[in-house]
């Protein structure tokens, strides 16, 4: 029948525009005279919200952030920017996998810019769970942390490139994904991936992501960093993952590369579990949002 | 004084003098300890990644198109372009010595920069690299960075600067793979012929690319650099 022929002399629907996205979150928390950490400063701006649930006895307090709007696109942004003053203790999380959804060729690239400044002998957990990239998504996002003096920070990021259980996979878009560590304002530590155009090549190859469905980054900042090398090359090598871990400048740097999401997944949260306890003396479990 | 930045467009002209001293800061005698590194090379040659020629051209590809050679590249070509301004290019040095994978890859570069640079202020002195070394005392330094800063004081081309500084790094790879795989001399140059116009690629791409969207696109890099640090026997620093 014709009529289920597309009409290729029609000119193309515009597309429906959503309104774009400029989430803003700002959250800050200092140690008070007697050294509890406590909430100093909260503001929000849709779709960044955020959730303080009740933790363990021995943990530190806990905020979990989301995003209400189920998702990023093209030119939508995300800035936070959080603070954990000298001697406080916090954990920052998120409650569920971040998902990049496509971006139209006219639309700018989705922008998340984290800031974590952290006060001279605090500990600080950036525990972001997997950022999902659909094909043809265009992400730019950095995490900056300003430490002071011996500060520690915990971080972890992961990246998930298309959903391969369901048959989607990240053949083409933009990743650009930055670190930059600063201590006592000089940059110890800066950090660049830039996957760009048909990416499924380089995704693909032996030498570049070998075949990789999800990649993962985990930092140790501070004095006690280094000290964690021996454990965590003995862990990896244990983990059905490709992995490796280094220490410079008062750092160790581990990084993943899984050709399944989920193994991934398990094995950074196996790391992180054990640096978190090794480095900060807290339980080798994730917030319970991990787990969920 | 004549800025690099003035000479940006003139004519590399190869009976000059400039051609002399590029030859110099590229050759491999030039005493930067760079026969010292294989930038991960070592390690993928005992998995077995590299094993002859084919293999061999295929890693050095990717370190000069993904890996830490297109950073530098793309580093380089930007110093180059702020040689005249201090506080622009103090920040593209710190940035460039910050942006080191794995311990063995800073090694690599930051002990050819210190070499480099005191080797340079001496045989090849210009107020530039004198003023930049004070500048810079204590601080993390990055190879790519540092030869950038005496090209441009000695007035030396970007795009011949910057070619000769992927051809060094390329050839020095070359080298190490010679040496490991192992691999006849003959065969360690058909893989720098072969090499060659990606060389010239990366050399044209390198200055367009904004600093924005700088970064490499090969973890396994990384890994191999990684695993080299606990490899049993080793011949290489990096």
């Amino acid at each position: 029948m014709t009529a289920s022929l597309p009409n290729l002399h029609l000119p193309r629907a515009p597309a429906l525009r959503r309104q774009r996205v400029d989430g803003a979150l700002r959250l800050s928390y200092r140690a008070d005279r007697d050294g509890i950490t406590r909430l100093a400063d909260l503001y929000q701006r849709a779709p960044c919200r955020v959730l303080f649930p009740d933790v363990d006895a021995g943990e530190p307090p806990q905020a979990v952030l989301l995003t209400t709007s189920g998702g990023l696109t093209g030119g939508d942004r995300l800035d936070i920017a959080l603070q954990v003053g000298a001697r406080a203790r916090a954990t920052f999380s998120t409650q569920a996998a971040e998902k990049l959804y496509r971006a139209l060729d006219d639309e700018d690239d989705t922008r998340i810019d984290v800031t974590l400044d952290v006060g001279a002998a605090a500990w600080a957990e950036w525990l972001a769970q997997e950022t999902i990239l659909f094909d043809r998504a265009r992400l730019r996002r950095s995490v900056t942390m300003n430490l002071g003096g011996d500060a520690h920070v915990l971080a972890l990021e992961s990246v998930v490139f298309g959903r391969r259980a369901m048959n989607e996979r990240f053949d083409a878009g933009l990743l650009h994904d930055v670190w930059r560590i600063r201590r006592d304002g000089r940059l110890i530590w800066a950090d660049a991936q830039h996957l760009a155009g048909h990416v499924q090549d380089r995704l693909d190859a032996r030498l570049g992501y070998h075949g990789a469905a999800a990649a993962a980054t985990l930092l140790l900042i501070g004095p006690t960093a280094a000290a964690q090398l021996d454990a965590v090359r003995d862990t990896l090598s244990a983990l059905p993952v490709t992995g490796g871990a280094t220490t410079l400048d008062g750092l160790l740097i581990v990084r993943l590369l899984g050709t399944d999401a989920m193994a991934l997944r398990d094995a950074a949260v196996t790391v992180a579990g054990l640096l978190r306890a090794r480095a900060g003396g807290l339980p080798a479990r994730l917030p319970q949002v991990w787990y969920c | 004084m004549v800025r690099g930045i003035e000479r940006m467009s003139a004519d590399f002209d190869p009976g000059s003098d400039t051609l002399y001293r590029l030859l110099a800061w590229t050759s491999p005698s030039y005493p930067v300890g760079a026969f010292s590194y294989s930038h991960g090379l070592e390690w993928a040659i005992e998995c077995g990644d590299v094993r002859d020629v084919a293999t061999l051209v295929a890693y050095i590809e990717t370190v000069l198109r993904h890996g830490g050679a297109w950073m530098d590249a793309v580093l380089f070509s930007h110093a180059w372009q702020a040689a005249d301004d201090d506080a622009a290019f103090d920040e593209i040095s710190e940035l460039a010595a910050a942006l080191r994978g794995t311990a063995e890859t800073a090694l690599e570069s930051r002990q050819q920069a210190q070499a480099f640079l005191q080797v340079t202020r001496r045989a090849w002195p210009h107020p530039w690299l004198d003023a930049f070394a004070e500048r810079q005392r204590g601080r993390h330094l990055s190879h790519a960075v540092v030869m950038a800063l005496a090209c441009a004081a000695h007035g030396i081309a970007l795009t011949a600067a910057l070619h000769a500084y992927l051809h060094g790094f390329a050839a020095n790879l070359v080298s190490a793979g010679v040496r490991l795989v192992p691999l006849g001399q003959t065969d360690g140059q058909i893989a720098t012929a072969r090499l060659a116009p990606i060389v010239a690629d990366v050399a044209r791409r390198a200055p367009a690319c904004e600093l924005d969207d700088l970064g490499s696109a090969a973890p396994m890099l990384d890994l191999f650099s990684m695993h080299h640090e606990t490899q049993y026997t080793r011949l290489f620093r990096s």
